[in-house]
């Protein structure tokens, strides 16, 4: 079978803005299908901060490469032996937080990708490959380029190092962390600050200089999500599950509460009910 | 341990709205926090149509006892063997569809009560109680009072025999099924056509006159929600994980994408991809 391929990878190629819909509650095979119906182009499965075991999460990527949407993991900071099995068992890419020098980026990009580039290992025939690969060697390499490695910024000494983590052969994505950065840089949340927006800058630049793509995290709002991505943001994160839930559920909630209610027999109360 | 308040039972007594979250997808405990995150009153888990062990919905019972939100379950039409471990093992409530007829309604109010008011057997200590219930005679006819159920109106013959259902006795909510009604109708999807109006009436008086709650379901859009909300109309699902979770997804996606399309970095093909939901 041939190589599941990693549209998520090829659009941004092309210069196109890639989308990612987060999984927090979903354990799920329909998390891919409901992504795609949404006009989303990744999964992005968060083990840094969700309870998905391995297997949990290899399931849901299995699932997704049939569908076209492309199935990436958040690990844990330095956590590569999850990555990696992940990345075995059907995972197109994965997110690394807290990346904050070359070296810790060059120890990702060695541990994702098989000889002569890297040192990850071969665990046997790969679901992206339908459990068909050709011979090892062919397959090794288009997996190397296939797939997709993102680090992320999330701290001051890492904006300083952006062009050096920009330059490491193998790291595709640098993903600003805004949420955490804000918090690192002494002001929790403020996305449009100008020290958040010089980051953006410094970063964006590294990036554009070295041929990677930028990627934006935790930015929700129209007025800095469109200055973002503006400086060319293009592997952007939407939201997760559990933010679509609650705006899908507070606005119905709003709108059956809102609606006039008849006068029924009961105790007569009549008018909006208390909220619950 | 008190026994734990059917938060949607005591709302519809007072002829409050009850709002229900649907559970299609989600497995987690989180489900009840969500759904008190957004104003909800109980869980409607869908066991008719979707894929829940009876396991898988009972952790999520049992989760939810805690929270306030009113755990309620959706079993296939006759599945009540299902419906008496739900019960058993942190439901406080079900809903049983395709009900058509007043001897259907009796047989589900005897399968969910406790004699004498009906034959449902003890399994020992229930959750509802945190595993410390009174003596059985004082709790049995505790959860007797605290349990909610519904029954589901979703055929021209339902509606023609709403009287006698609504008469049963541990019937609590008449809820019209308004999707399976109006196909059964003829007119699948007509929220608005007369003959579903008129079953909302028939089944509205059938309700107020024997004291028993109105419940809709698959009306969705302003105007039909508002019309039979103005009928009496009380117990309400909103919505479940799946169309939540769309339309929260797809207007984030219209979000970035638009302003992507104004930074240059859109793509041709997205125009038309997001159209569909």
């Amino acid at each position: 079978m041939p190589l599941v391929p990693n549209n998520t990878k090829r659009k941004m190629q092309a210069g196109s803005v890639a989308l990612g819909f987060g999984v927090h509650h979903l354990r799920s095979a329909a998390a891919p299908a409901l992504a795609a119906a949404s006009g989303h182009d990744w999964l992005f499965l968060d083990n840094e901060h969700g309870s998905f075991s391995v297997n949990e999460i290899a399931q849901l990527c299995i699932a997704s490469l049939p569908t076209g949407v492309t199935p990436l993991v958040r690990v844990c900071s330095n956590a590569i032996d999850e990555a990696t099995r992940a990345l075995d068992n059907g995972a197109l890419g994965i997110v690394m937080p807290h990346v904050d020098t070359a070296k810790e980026a060059r120890r990702i990009a060695e541990a994702f990708r098989y000889p002569p580039q890297g040192r990850r290992s071969w665990g046997g025939p790969p679901a992206i490959y339908g459990f068909r690969p050709p011979a090892m060697a062919e397959a090794q390499k288009a997996i190397n380029d296939e797939i997709l490695t993102v680090a992320m910024i999330e701290s001051p000494e890492a904006v300083k190092n952006a062009a050096d983590i920009a330059a490491v052969d193998g790291i595709d994505v640098l993903l600003i962390g805004t949420s955490d950065l804000s918090s690192e840089l002494g002001i929790a949340g403020q996305m449009g600050h100008p020290k958040v927006i010089d980051a953006y800058a410094r970063v964006g630049a590294a990036c554009k200089k070295h041929g990677k793509v930028l990627g934006m995290g935790g930015v929700y709002d129209e007025e800095n999500a469109s200055r973002y991505v503006g400086m060319g943001a293009r592997f952007v994160l939407t939201g997760s599950d559990h933010t679509y839930i609650l705006m899908g559920a507070n606005a119905r909630s709003s709108f059956f509460t809102d609606l006039p209610l008849a006068a029924v027999a009961a105790s007569g109360k009549k008018g909006k009910r208390a909220r619950g | 341990m008190a026994i734990v308040h059917n938060a949607a039972k005591r709302k519809l007594r007072q002829g409050e709205i009850a709002l229900g979250f649907g559970l299609h997808h989600l497995r987690s405990s989180a489900a009840p926090l969500l759904a008190a995150a957004g104003q909800h009153d109980y869980l409607f888990m869908d066991m008719e149509h979707g894929a829940f062990t009876v396991q898988e919905a009972t952790q999520i019972c049992i989760a939810a006892l805690a929270t306030g939100i009113a755990p309620i379950v959706r079993v296939c039409a006759g599945a009540l063997d299902e419906a008496t471990r739900l019960l058993d093992n942190g439901a406080l409530g079900i809903v049983v569809p395709h009900v058509d007829t007043a001897k259907q309604a009796q047989r589900i109010a005897d399968a969910f009560h406790y004699p004498p008011a009906g034959h449902r057997s003890w399994g020992g200590p229930p959750p509802i109680y945190g595993y410390l219930p009174p003596h059985v005679s004082e709790a049995q006819k505790a959860i007797n009072d605290e349990i909610l159920t519904v029954v589901m109106i979703e055929s021209p013959e339902a509606v023609k025999n709403a009287d006698a259902i609504a008469a049963v006795d541990g019937i609590d909510v008449l809820l019209i099924g308004s999707f399976d009604l109006t196909a059964e109708l003829g007119i699948p999807g007509q929220m608005g056509h007369q003959k579903l109006i008129d079953a909302y009436q028939t089944v509205s008086d059938a309700s107020r006159k024997h004291g028993k709650a109105l419940g809709m379901g698959g009306i969705n859009d302003d105007e039909n929600a508002r019309r039979y909300i103005g009928m009496g109309a009380r117990f309400i699902t909103s919505g479940n994980d799946h169309s939540f979770i769309v339309a929260g997804s797809i207007e984030r996606a219209k979000f970035y994408r638009g302003l992507a399309a104004e930074a240059g970095g859109g793509n041709q093909k997205d125009g038309k991809k997001k159209k569909k939901g």
